[in-house]
């Protein structure tokens, strides 16, 4: 057979198209990310990942006051055709009113059932967005894993923080984050 | 470390697509929604153009008041697919409102779109459509499926350039493969 066809390409959904759909109310009852176009369902989060969502807030809010706004399970409108909802961003202080914000001095998930895809898709997606820093709170692990260095390929470099360490953002090297405050 | 779900997606459905449609977001594209991803649809060429226009001219008058040739018109086939296939022959009524969702025969002619059109066939067995053929370009042939199920077609019989073919539900509409394709 002259099999000269071309394999299916998908047009991916665009984050104008997503956005004037979640405006419509269609995913009204759905979590739903938007992650190179797919519309792809968010895990169910358990008190673990709750908790370590909470006390990461409970540190970073009061200590980044003034400096930075921290944005707790909102859409990063991070790529033409990605709109993630980060666990937390800490992006520049503005009017976030209108559109969502696209870049940040940190991302962070934490990954309880999420983890091969915030360690994949997702590393992916913020290191091409530029962001500049990207932590997986790794509940199962009980370690953070810290990925620096963005570039169109992934992050450059990943370095393990165990449950005894602390990591501090690059952008605020004031703000200390102990694993094991997170983390149980 | 915890195990990761696989990577499940969630499909556009229909409904959504149709109100981006209705938005003007694809105004300058040419997409087919195809289980729940959007798809652009291959560029036309003369002899897909071509075959188009034959099976249109001898199947228009000979269903006249018997059933509708709908010719790369959507097609409303199941909840998360909405392809625009080459000709749609289609019980009579009316379709201001709704794309047809039923259809007595779907024919799709494939000059670059054999393998994609291959895979239609799941999409329309599964809406039930009971005949589908491919008018397969490069091979000058026809491919004709029968028997849907929620598989694909149970049957696939191929026609050739001499032969001739009816759709089942109009075995007086007989088409000779040559006079569709050279």
């Amino acid at each position: 057979m002259a099999l000269s066809s071309l394999s299916p390409e998908i047009r991916p959904l665009r984050r104008q198209e997503y956005d004037k759909l979640v405006e419509l109310g269609v995913f009204a009852n759905e979590r739903i990310e938007l992650l190179e176009g797919q519309l792809v369902p968010m895990s169910p989060i358990g008190p673990p990942h709750s908790s370590a969502v909470q006390r990461l807030t409970k540190l970073l809010l009061p200590a980044l006051l003034g400096r930075a706004e921290v944005f707790v399970q909102s859409p990063f409108a991070a790529l033409d055709s990605s709109e993630p909802e980060p666990d937390v961003a800490i992006v520049p202080t503005g009017d976030y009113h209108r559109e969502h914000p696209n870049n940040a001095y940190l991302i962070i998930e934490v990954a309880q059932a999420s983890l091969a895809r915030d360690r994949g898709q997702k590393q992916g997606i913020y290191a091409q967005a530029g962001v500049p820093e990207y932590w997986i709170v790794d509940v199962a692990g009980r370690c953070i894993e810290v990925y620096t260095g963005p570039g169109h390929e992934g992050y450059a470099n990943c370095q393990i923080v165990a449950h005894e360490g602390s990591v501090a953002p690059r952008a605020f090297p004031d703000v200390v984050v102990e694993v094991s405050r997170i983390l149980r | 470390m915890a195990m990761a779900m696989s990577e499940a997606i969630r499909p556009l459905k229909r409904n959504e697509y149709d109100r981006l449609v209705a938005l003007g977001a694809f105004a300058d594209e040419k997409l087919e929604l195809l289980a729940g991803q959007l798809v652009p649809m291959s560029p036309i060429g003369p002899p897909h153009s071509s075959a188009v226009d034959e099976l249109a001219e001898l199947l228009l008058p000979a269903l006249l008041g018997r059933a509708r040739v709908r010719t790369q018109s959507p097609f409303a086939v199941l909840d998360s697919s909405e392809p625009e296939p080459d000709v749609a022959v289609v019980p009579r009524g009316d379709y201001h409102t709704e794309h047809p969702s039923q259809a007595h025969l779907i024919i799709e002619v494939a000059e670059s779109s054999l393998q994609r059109d291959r895979e239609k066939q799941r999409i329309y067995a599964q809406a039930g459509v009971p005949e589908y053929w491919i008018v397969n370009v490069p091979e000058r042939c026809l491919e004709v499926y029968t028997d849907p199920g929620h598989e694909g077609y149970a049957s696939c019989q191929i026609v050739a350039h001499e032969g001739s073919v009816a759709p089942r539900a109009f075995p007086d509409v007989v088409v000779e493969v040559s006079r569709i394709l050279r």
